[in-house]
């Protein structure tokens, strides 16, 4: 064996042990909690809090009751809706960002990030003042006489959509600009100089060209809007419980660890599918860049 | 960098090691809170201050091993389960040289019989409050909640206990009713309500009944009355069927680091002084004698405040339902989710 091998040998190893903290960060923090969430689904809930591990699977039949899966869909409902309007709203904001530049691109950006200096729970809470029967928007057409009895907006689905759409809406922004920032302005430039018009240029070059943005955006989106909780709780009422709230009130509220971590499994499992669909894609678009 | 990152750790250090603290988890709005900024002057211990809205959201943080809290109020079956659980420091009653104060007839509870885990701090009543401007009926039972003329107007109480024990009253049941059946007519019942309920909602129902969002609500009595000194068209009744009566009370939970100090604020929360000024502020009564001469008259003389037997007759303390818990948590979670 030669020297060179062997200094190969040492690289290879010692690359694993730089390695060796980000393994134990995803042992630690994320393959361990999750073999106990799986263990603890199969488990029995005491009276008083605590479980007793005797697998059976109780818990996933019980799970699968119409009163949750009724849950299951308007969460899933609500996640589409709320990926979509994300993106028809913040694509033309991704947009416009992208193609300014200097200081108001600074400023703009600055715009976007500025709500997350504030606590997420103060903004969502303040909804509250804007959509309330004798809130800023009712109040304001009671008075402009458009109508007489206030619109019900608040703490029902209307008002756990809107506050979807305003929480999650910046992380359908922040990768589009990212991606349209990274098309070559000369393609564009190209597509006008071949007699495209400014929509064919659009629809054929920058949006395609944008895509891993947009599919970054909607996993983004779509797989936090699945397991909120906050937003429904706050800003909901009784129509508009979403999946995320059974989970929590198991763990917060009647103690049922057991319950909650099987609704977790099957939440876990069903965020697995864009997931999939996204690794795919992005593999795709990986191996075309490279032919 | 480098530098900043190390005097900033050493800040950090430094001011974790010379805390003088106490964390108290209490319910919202349960206490006046100059109060607490006065005990921190005169003890020189800070207080880091937390709140809840259910013995059961209570429950599941102590079992779930996090919190740190050096002082706690679960309610009265709270504390036996908690008791039972080991989840509760044995008081060192010596030293709270205060507890003269309190009325014998509040004293050795059935929940904590030899006292040794437990210092009742308040007692209260579950009642509607209601809108005047809003709501143009007689309000005596808690049937109002079914009243399709207040669609989408009505909050109940978050809390699994208050709502069952609701149901089980209009039912002419007991409160602490274990009959499958009987929970099932509740639900029944409860399945109904939902057609004309807004939320399930503890702490800010006030809020939403003072913005008009909601115009009844089941609510405590103290926090009911906190509501009606902001805004005169609010309202609080006691209805027929009756419901649950309740004793909060202050505990040390298993584990605390700072038992002295929650001692010495244990102690200073049954001054008279401090008890008439919280009770003064939070309108629930303390079995405080000695505090009740420096009690708003207004308060005092209140029955719905300061019941009378005739009036409580109808009330029930919530016991612990022990193994059928689980049965109700589960409905619980149905009616919540249906």
């Amino acid at each position: 064996m030669d020297t060179s091998s062997q200094n190969n040998l040492l690289y290879r190893s010692s690359k694993y042990y730089l390695l060796l903290p980000s393994y134990f960060w995803v042992i630690v923090f994320f393959i361990l909690p999750l073999i106990l969430l799986f263990t603890i689904s199969f488990a029995s809930k005491q009276t008083y809090g605590g479980y007793e591990i005797n697998f059976h699977l109780d818990n996933y039949a019980r799970a699968i009751d119409p009163i949750y899966l009724k849950i299951a869909i308007r969460t899933f409902f609500y996640s589409i809706t709320t990926t979509i309007f994300c993106f028809l709203l913040g694509y033309p904001i991704a947009y416009y960002i992208s193609f300014t530049d200097g200081f108001k691109k600074v400023v703009l950006m600055f715009l976007i990030l500025l709500p997350f200096w504030t606590n997420f729970l103060i903004r969502v809470y303040s909804w509250n003042t804007i959509l309330g029967s004798y809130g800023l928007i009712n109040s304001s057409l009671i008075s402009l006489g458009v109508i007489d009895t206030p619109f019900d907006l608040l703490n029902n689905y209307i008002s756990v959509n809107i506050g979807l759409l305003y929480g999650e809406l910046p992380y359908m922004v922040l990768p589009i600009v990212a991606s349209i920032d990274r098309i070559d302005r000369s393609i564009l430039e190209a597509s006008s100089d071949l007699g495209a018009s400014k929509y064919y240029t659009f629809f054929n070059v920058t949006l395609p060209l944008s895509m891993p943005g947009i599919i970054s955006g909607v996993v983004f989106v779509l797989i936090p809007t699945l397991g909120q909780f906050v937003i429904p709780d706050l800003l909901g009422g009784n129509d508009s419980f979403m999946i995320g709230n059974i989970i929590t009130n198991q763990f917060i509220v009647v103690r049922d660890w057991p319950f909650g971590s099987t609704l977790s499994v099957y939440m876990m499992g069903f965020v697995m599918i864009p997931l999939y669909l996204y690794l795919r894609y992005s593999k795709l678009s990986l191996n075309s860049v490279i032919s | 960098m480098k530098i900043y990152l190390f005097v900033f750790l050493l800040i950090i250090g430094c001011s974790k090691k010379n805390e003088n603290v106490l964390y108290v988890y209490n319910w919202s709005d349960y206490i006046d809170e100059t109060v607490l900024t006065d005990f921190e002057k005169e003890y020189g211990i800070k207080i880091i201050y937390d709140t809840y809205s259910s013995n059961e959201e209570l429950l599941a943080k102590l079992q779930a091993g996090s919190g740190g809290y050096d002082v706690i109020f679960p309610s009265d079956y709270m504390v036996t389960i908690m008791a039972q659980n080991s989840l509760l420091e044995e008081l060192n009653i010596k030293s709270l040289t205060n507890l003269k104060n309190i009325d014998q007839l509040f004293l050795n509870p059935t929940y904590d019989p030899e006292q040794k885990y437990s210092i009742p701090y308040t007692s209260g009543l579950t009642g509607i409050a209601y809108r005047t401007d809003l709501v143009t009926d007689e309000i005596d039972s808690w049937k109002i909640f079914w009243n399709a003329k207040y669609k989408n107007k009505t909050m109940l109480l978050n809390d699994m206990r208050e709502v069952y024990a609701m149901a089980f009253k209009i039912l002419g049941y007991s409160v602490n009713d274990t009959d499958p059946i009987h929970l099932a007519e509740a639900q029944k019942l409860l399945i109904d309500q939902k057609k004309y309920l807004k939320k399930y909602e503890s702490d800010m129902s006030k809020d939403f009944l003072l913005t008009k969002e909601a115009s009844i609500i089941q609510q405590w009595v103290g926090d009911s009355y906190q509501i009606m000194e902001q805004d005169s068209n609010i309202a609080f009744v006691i209805p027929k069927e009756g419901s649950i009566k309740f004793t909060d009370n202050i505990c040390i939970p298993k584990g605390a680091k700072h038992k002295e100090n929650a001692e010495k604020f244990i102690n200073y929360l049954l001054r008279p002084d401090i008890a008439a000024r919280i009770i003064n502020v939070i309108s629930y009564s303390m079995p405080n004698l000695a505090a009740l001469p420096m009690v708003n008259d207004e308060i005092k003389n209140d029955k719905n405040i300061y019941p009378d037997e005739e009036l409580i007759k109808k009330y029930e303390f919530v016991l612990d339902l022990g193994e059928y818990t689980s049965t109700m948590e589960k409905a619980w979670t149905e009616l919540k989710s249906y």
